[in-house]
């Protein structure tokens, strides 16, 4: 596959190779990231009742036999908690050690199938394949050609399914924040983890989203509390923000 | 310095109180070492690797008040009804006390109490437990004086409406939450079992589970330990967990007295007395109240010495001696009558009988777990506080544990978390240290302020809880705080 037709983005792979062998150590960043997993779980489950997909989103298996496609699921943090909770998942990250970090972490037993590939070679090499949900969470804003990201993921969702993206903004608070704080204040991320012109609008996600034949379903902003630890809900999307649309016939 | 305390149990300060980070610096090098002695000795031991080695997702040490509660909440919610949990209570059987059967007399009371909050009770409503207390008194105003001078204070509900409390005996709110506890499926309970020794995980491997071995000899491996094995908590002495505590060099003698005549009987009564402590009644039933006086250990010795005749008169006079006062304390008593105006104050009732050999005594003392949380580990009750009884608030702060540890666990399993997951556990110690640490050092704060009988102190003190009694806001805090 020629170079334009490929998500990878040179640029970012070294940075998450080496991130992998410490990723399941919950301090700095990936703590940031894991913390992430109450909300976006919640939101989740709130998508998958909304659009008919499970019933009821209580008890402790709500997702029991829903198939989702986690992509660039790294060391699988948010991979695991969805097959805790009953789901089917399929984990494709790029990076070879994430996949090896993400296989050597899962308890046997666990309802996890980790590839390492990417979203458009997934597609190539599993034609047909139809998932309840895709998501890919803090993942497009590394990737090269989001767009193409974007057409690949749809084309694995079935109609009604949904496809659930969270990532960061591209405005002077979001590069306050992603960039200044977290990666040159700080540390706690790598510099050049997040650059500033490949972070995403939600406009220009919802463009995308609507080219790929997914309707733009619910949008909305999340922050970071520090001294609880928690991530929250808020009607600003300038930071960080989520969105999940429904693959359309 | 307490009032220190409870301003900086108030700040949003995260998991770590300022007090706390101080005290967990302290024994972080201790943890430390104790983790890394654990990882080398015991670490790698999963359900699978040896045969005698049981698994259950939680095991609770402790079947007092607050660890059978804890095994009904987690045992009865929706989202572990898939999960194991063991119970390890150290004596052969529950004391308990049932409601009388055909043609008995109603069964006498027993001698330890609690005033149970509405906050606790509403949760004990939720575990179904409540429906099985069958006696028990509803407390619907406290007074609070000071034996050194006028100042009193009165805390109810608005129109003594809804009860600040309800006073139930020990042994009928555990016959209450044992009965609810057989009907659950999941919980199994060892009886005449104690936790000898555990493992938990080394700071690398966090994810291991974590090793109990009984004092049977059997081995468990779990996901979560739950220490509600009292003040004296081994659990948390294996967690390496620092432990402020002080001991009040005070006893509480405990009793069940008869009143001298049927009265409504829905106050409790405390007073400051000079003499090392608050004397405190909790009603039980019309006729029937129930003692907690804490005082110096030498005249706790006197006291259980007398016969018991001369106990009673003991306690009505404690409740009713006049002590001389110095011009001061007299003239500040008159100046708050001249700014509140003179308002009745309640009186007492008086005692005719006490109920024979209901005399106990226990000792009392502060305690402080700097960590409520570690890897695979929560300590809740007395384990990881205690508190001097004339709040009132022992049993209330470890129910209020375990409800907040049942939400952040239902939490944590609803968004596809392994129990047992340090950060989520994190929450459960943040929100309980806050709530607990402010209601532990303002009763501290209250035990010393009323040990004093300099003249000044004194005369602040009454000030100050006139102030309390003619602020509603200020005792609507209060009793928030303690309705919790």
């Amino acid at each position: 596959m020629d170079k334009s037709a490929s998500t990878i983005c040179e640029s970012q792979q070294e940075i998450w190779s080496g991130v992998a062998n410490s990723a399941w150590n919950l301090n700095g960043a990936m703590g940031l990231l894991h913390s992430m997993n109450t909300l976006r779980t919640t939101l989740l489950l709130e998508g998958l009742t909304e659009s008919g997909i499970i019933t009821n989103k209580e008890g402790t298996r709500p997702l029991e036999g829903v198939r989702i496609l986690d992509i660039g699921c790294g060391v699988g943090f948010w991979s695991e908690a969805l097959a805790q909770l009953g789901a089917n998942v399929t984990g494709v990250d790029s990076v070879m050690e994430n996949i090896k970090a993400a296989e050597a972490h899962m308890a046997p037993g666990m309802n996890i199938n980790y590839d390492c590939t990417t979203v458009e070679d997934y597609l190539r090499d599993h034609p047909g394949a139809q998932f309840d949900a895709v998501v890919a969470s803090e993942v497009i804003e590394h990737v090269e050609n989001p767009e193409l990201f974007v057409s690949c993921a749809s084309k694995l969702i079935k109609v009604g399914g949904i496809f659930f993206v969270t990532t960061i903004n591209r405005t002077v608070f979001s590069w306050c924040v992603a960039i200044l704080l977290l990666e040159y204040i700080l540390g706690i991320a790598e510099v050049g983890t997040h650059p500033y012109n490949k972070l995403l609008t939600p406009t220009e996600v919802e463009n995308w989203f609507s080219r790929a034949s997914i309707e733009p379903k619910y949008l909305t902003g999340q922050f970071y509390n520090p001294i609880t630890k928690n991530w929250f809900r808020i009607s600003s999307t300038q930071v960080f923000w989520v969105m999940y649309g429904v693959k359309k016939a | 310095m307490a009032v220190l305390l409870a301003a900086l149990g108030k700040t949003p300060g995260g998991h770590q109180l300022i007090v706390n980070s101080l005290l967990k610096g302290i024994c972080v090098r201790k943890a430390l070492l104790n983790s890394r002695l654990l990882s080398t000795s015991g670490s790698g031991t999963d359900a699978g690797d040896h045969g005698s080695t049981e698994f259950y997702d939680i095991v609770i040490a402790g079947g007092g008040l607050v660890g059978t509660s804890c095994a009904v909440a987690l045992g009865r919610s929706q989202m572990f009804t898939d999960k194991r949990i063991l119970l390890l209570e150290t004596s052969k059987s529950f004391t308990t006390l049932e409601s009388k059967k055909e043609g008995e007399d109603e069964p006498k009371f027993s001698n330890r109490v609690y005033a149970i909050s509405p906050g606790s009770k509403s949760f004990m409503e939720k575990l179904g437990a409540w429906k099985h207390v069958w006696r028990s008194q509803e407390v619907l105003s406290m007074q609070v004086w000071d034996a050194l001078s006028d100042a009193n204070v009165t805390f109810a509900n608005p129109g003594y409406s809804d009860p600040v409390a309800v006073v139930v005996e020990s042994a009928v709110l555990s016959h209450a939450v044992e009965k609810q506890l057989q009907g659950v499926g999941n919980v199994t309970t060892e009886f005449g079992c104690s936790l000898q020794d555990c493992t938990f995980p080394s700071i690398s491997n966090p994810e291991e589970k974590a090793t109990v071995v009984l004092s049977n000899g059997k081995s468990i491996s779990t996901d979560l330990v739950i220490g509600a094995d009292g003040f004296k908590s081994r659990v948390r002495h294996l967690m390496g967990s620092a432990y402020l505590n002080g001991n009040y060099d005070r006893i509480a003698i405990v009793a069940t007295l008869k009143l001298i005549e049927k009265t409504e009987n829905n106050i409790a009564w405390q007073r400051f007395l000079p003499t090392g402590g608050p004397i405190a009644l909790l009603p039980l039933s019309s006729e029937y109240s129930s003692l907690v006086w804490s005082t110096t250990p030498e005249n706790a010795k006197q006291l259980m010495n007398l016969s018991e005749d001369d106990f009673v008169d003991e306690v009505n006079s404690a409740l009713w001696k006049e002590y001389p006062r110095s011009t001061l304390v007299q003239r500040s008593c008159e100046f708050i009558s001249s700014v509140q105006g003179r308002k009745p104050r309640l009186l007492p009732p008086s005692m005719s009988d006490i109920v024979p050999n209901s005399r106990a005594t226990f000792p009392l003392g502060f305690g402080h777990s700097a960590y409520y949380v570690n890897r695979r580990v929560a300590l809740i009750g007395d384990a990881a506080h205690r508190v001097h009884p004339l709040g009132g608030q022992g049993l209330n702060l470890g129910i209020g544990d375990v409800a907040c540890l049942l939400k952040v666990l239902e939490t944590s399993t609803s968004v596809g978390e392994h129990l047992g997951n340090l950060e989520r556990l994190k929450h459960y110690e943040t929100e309980r240290q806050r709530h607990n640490v402010v209601v532990q050092t303002g009763v501290d704060f209250l035990h010393r302020l009323y040990s004093f009988d300099f003249s000044p102190v004194v005369a602040a003190r009454s000030i100050g809880l006139s102030i309390v009694d003619s602020s509603d806001v200020l005792k609507k805090c209060i009793v928030a705080q303690a309705s919790a």
